[in-house]
Formats: structure tokens, C-alpha cells, sequence
């Protein structure tokens, strides 16, 4: 059976000079969002990370985008930092908006267990990237506006009283 | 991920003429049973129940809490000054917490 360490050296050995741009860049941002969400609220540290223009770029194939989303959580082995979905998901966007993606981070919600809810953030781009935790199982949040209010609500009208049938 | 809001302070005075919006920051997911709001300026969600939920969805869509008021008297069996004063007080809490901004 091979170690941890030569199977660590067997993927490295595989990892293209593009990839080792990738990787070090994913270390930067990590690095850096880290700093960012400890010092400034998540709302401004996600304006920064989408805020870069990506429209009217030629998209990467699908199998490109997920190899550069699973490159990114490699430096979170090493790292002192907690990988959570959040951080994961915030450098995986800056990497991939580097390369004039549109990716973005969607923030879904499910009830676990009946009643506790639980959160989760992604890169998505049409579609969950790296989509280690089930993005699939977790109900969006979109933002708020009287039209998402109005599509996404489901209001059932009062029943109408007894006598009303007659 | 965010934790749940502790809101146990008392609500700022809401206008019940006042209209409302939805502050930028916040987004909006229907349950089968309510709804939450995550604050992504604060990182801290915030469960509705189907009731609130029907409060927020018709504030949002720029009624004021008096108008509010209006509709839900209309879909439910309720008393007009218990409603009011429910809307009042939630309509509050979500300005307090910064969920809710005058237009």
C-alpha cells in the first residue's frame, strides 16, 4: 500500500506548470480572505471577490473548472486555517474570476433532522463547482427583491368558511 | 456558517405608514414551514414563521405596515389590533436588526 506522503508525491509529480500557478494563487487569496473576513463583514468580502468583470469571456470546459476548484483546496491542507465551505468556496471564485469566469458564491439552507437548519456556500457557475457537499440538497437564498418574493413564495389562501360553498 | 439572531431587545417604533425595503445585504429562502433570511453584512440568519413570512413577502413589496395590515386582515381570522400590534413589533425587530430600511 502506498503512503500518504508517495501518494502526495504521485499527484504532485502530476501537476502541470499552469497548476502551480493556480495553486499559489489559491494560497493568496486563502490567505488573504482570511485577513478580509476577520477585519471587514462577509457582504463587502463577497463584493470584492465578484466584483471583478468577467462578461463576454470565453468559459473554460466543464472538466477545466472542476480540476481548478479541486486545486484550490489543496493549499487548505496546509494552511493554518479552517477550510469551511465559506473559504473554499470564496477562493474558488477568486481563482476562477482570475480567469474571467463568471463563477459566484450561492449560500443554500436545509433543515437537518426535521427542524435544525444547516448552511452551506459553493462556487457555482450554471451549476455547483467541486461539489464535494451535496450543493444539490441545499435551498438557495436569492437576493431580495419583490420579484424573488413573489416566485419563490408559496401562500396558500385561507379555506373558504362552510357556508360559502352553499 | 451564520448562527441564529438573539433578538430580545425592544423593537425600534415602526411607522405603520412608513414603506420598507429589504436592506441590500440580505437574502431571502421560502421554507416549507417559513422562511429564513441570511444577513451577509452580519453573517447571522434569521427564521420566520409562515405568518412572519407573509408580513415580510408584502413588505417587501413596498406596502407599508398599515397596508400590511389591510391584506393579512383579509387571510386571517384575527383581531385588527392584535395583527397591528404584531406587525408593528416584528416590522421593528427587522429594522433593528437591519433587515428592513425606510424607502
Amino acid at each position: 500500500m502506498r503512503s500518504g506522503a508517495a501518494a502526495w508525491a504521485g499527484r504532485i509529480r502530476r501537476v502541470t506548470a499552469r497548476e502551480w500557478v493556480v495553486l499559489a494563487e489559491s494560497a493568496v487569496f486563502a490567505i488573504g480572505l482570511e485577513v478580509a473576513l476577520r477585519l471587514l463583514p462577509l457582504s463587502t468580502v463577497l463584493g470584492a471577490v465578484q466584483g471583478r468583470h468577467v462578461a463576454g469571456s470565453p468559459r473554460p470546459d466543464r472538466a477545466s473548472l472542476e480540476r481548478i476548484a479541486r486545486l484550490v483546496r489543496w493549499p487548505f491542507t496546509v494552511l493554518p486555517f479552517r477550510a469551511t465551505c465559506l473559504r473554499i468556496a470564496l477562493v474558488q471564485v477568486a481563482v476562477l474570476r482570475r480567469r474571467r469566469v463568471p463563477a459566484t458564491v450561492r449560500f443554500g439552507v436545509q433543515r437537518r433532522n426535521g427542524h435544525e437548519l444547516e448552511f452551506h456556500a459553493w462556487a457555482d457557475c450554471d451549476g455547483a463547482i467541486d461539489d464535494q457537499a451535496g450543493a444539490a440538497a441545499y435551498r438557495a437564498f436569492e437576493p431580495v427583491t419583490p420579484a424573488a418574493i413573489t416566485r419563490n413564495a408559496r401562500w396558500l389562501p385561507p379555506a373558504a368558511p362552510p357556508d360559502a360553498a352553499a | 456558517m451564520p448562527e441564529r439572531a438573539d433578538s430580545n431587545t425592544s423593537p425600534r417604533h415602526a411607522s405603520g405608514a412608513q414603506a420598507f425595503a429589504a436592506s441590500p445585504s440580505v437574502v431571502f429562502r421560502q421554507m416549507d414551514d417559513g422562511a429564513v433570511l441570511l444577513d451577509l453584512e452580519s453573517g447571522v440568519y434569521f427564521g420566520l414563521d409562515e405568518v412572519g413570512t407573509r408580513v415580510w413577502t408584502l413588505l417587501v413589496e413596498q406596502k407599508t405596515p398599515d397596508a400590511v395590515c389591510q391584506v393579512m386582515l383579509d387571510e386571517f381570522d384575527v383581531d385588527p389590533g392584535v395583527l397591528a400590534e404584531d406587525v408593528r413589533r416584528l416590522v421593528g425587530e427587522l429594522q433593528q436588526n437591519g433587515l428592513l430600511r425606510t424607502t
